[in-house]
């Protein structure tokens, strides 16, 4: 399942790592977008297949953040 | 208090940790419009974790928002707050403040307000927002640490009397429930025109210090649909900048 950045603005922390599980619900990581802290956070349960962005990428509405098995 | 909307429901204490962290709480199993209002807060926060001092005398408030927009749209609830909060306080105190972009309120250039807003996504869905504000009504200046201090005024200092907080409080709740209103059905242009009107940053020179070591001076002219500032260089060319890249704004 591939995670998107819903908005546009700055990574200020990812939250989980490669391999990790995850669950539905839990915060994968912050976005920064005009001054509001956007927790991104899971759909569902999973493993974390790949982190694309990490802490300071700026990254664009539709960008993929994060691969979950 | 409104039965409905925006401070339908207010929970008060005397002290909190943090009105953002207690609004966390209750983001679940309530609904939109929860107002949780503090005397003073032991941990207060601002964005990135800073610390906000929030000695008795504040108003420290958090509003726990669900609206139904594609999270790209929420920026503008930066704009929103701050507005409601500039107006409240020029028709309340006659304090003439203004709005430094994207959302500080200030008195000649000293910070009368902060304001916070953090959200919870999943997907395009939006889960929640909560909105902090904390607000230097009845504070003494000389209680904050040094370090604010010079940049930092509070309302009673300015007109050389205390306020109701209680007051204070009406009136900014319905003030933003309005605009939060007008932002839900007609989208961010209005509440972009009538922030415009209030700024202290649109229309004078500026210089921005970005956070890779650039900087750029011009006209600050115009905000975009998305909130990002327009400044006119003095070669003429136009450039566009958001408060996520940068670190500074004089």
């Amino acid at each position: 399942m591939e995670i998107r950045s819903p908005l546009s603005g700055k990574v200020l922390s990812v939250k989980v790592k490669v391999g990790e599980a995850v669950k539905k619900g839990q915060v994968l990581l912050i976005i920064d977008a005009m001054k509001m802290e956007n927790e991104i956070i899971s759909p569902s349960d999973g493993t974390v297949k790949s982190v694309k962005v990490s802490e300071g990428s700026t990254v664009n509405s539709g960008d993929l953040l994060i691969e979950l098995d | 208090m409104p039965k409905t909307g925006i401070g339908r429901k207010i929970l008060r204490f005397k002290e909190l940790e943090s009105t953002m962290e207690a609004a966390r709480k209750y983001a679940e199993s309530e609904g939109e419009g929860l107002v949780i209002l503090a005397e003073r807060q032991t941990r207060g926060r601002g964005r990135f974790g800073r610390a906000w001092h929030s000695p008795e005398g504040g108003v420290y408030l958090s509003i726990l928002l669900k609206p139904e927009v594609h999270p790209s749209r929420l920026s503008c609830l930066t704009f929103t707050a701050g507005l409601a909060t500039a107006e409240t306080v020029r028709s309340l105190y006659g304090v003439n403040c203004k709005l430094k972009w994207p959302n500080d309120l200030v008195y000649q250039g000293r910070k009368l307000a902060g304001i916070l807003l953090e959200s919870r996504i999943e997907g395009e869905r939006v889960y929640h927002v909560i909105l902090g504000v904390g607000f230097n009504l009845n504070v003494k200046v000389s209680a904050l640490p040094e370090e604010v201090r010079s940049n930092a005024c509070s309302i009673m200092e300015l007109t050389g009397k205390g306020h109701s907080k209680l007051r204070f409080v009406r009136v900014f709740l319905k003030k933003f429930d309005t605009w939060y209103q007008v932002f839900l059905s007609k989208g961010c242009k209005p509440i972009l025109e009538a922030w415009s009107r209030l700024s202290e940053t649109l229309g004078r020179k500026v210089r921005v210090e970005f956070e890779d070591g650039r900087t750029v001076e011009g006209v600050a002219e115009s905000l975009g649909e998305d909130g990002s500032l327009t400044l006119k260089l003095p070669d003429g060319s136009n450039v566009k900048v958001s408060p996520t890249e940068i670190l500074r704004l004089r």
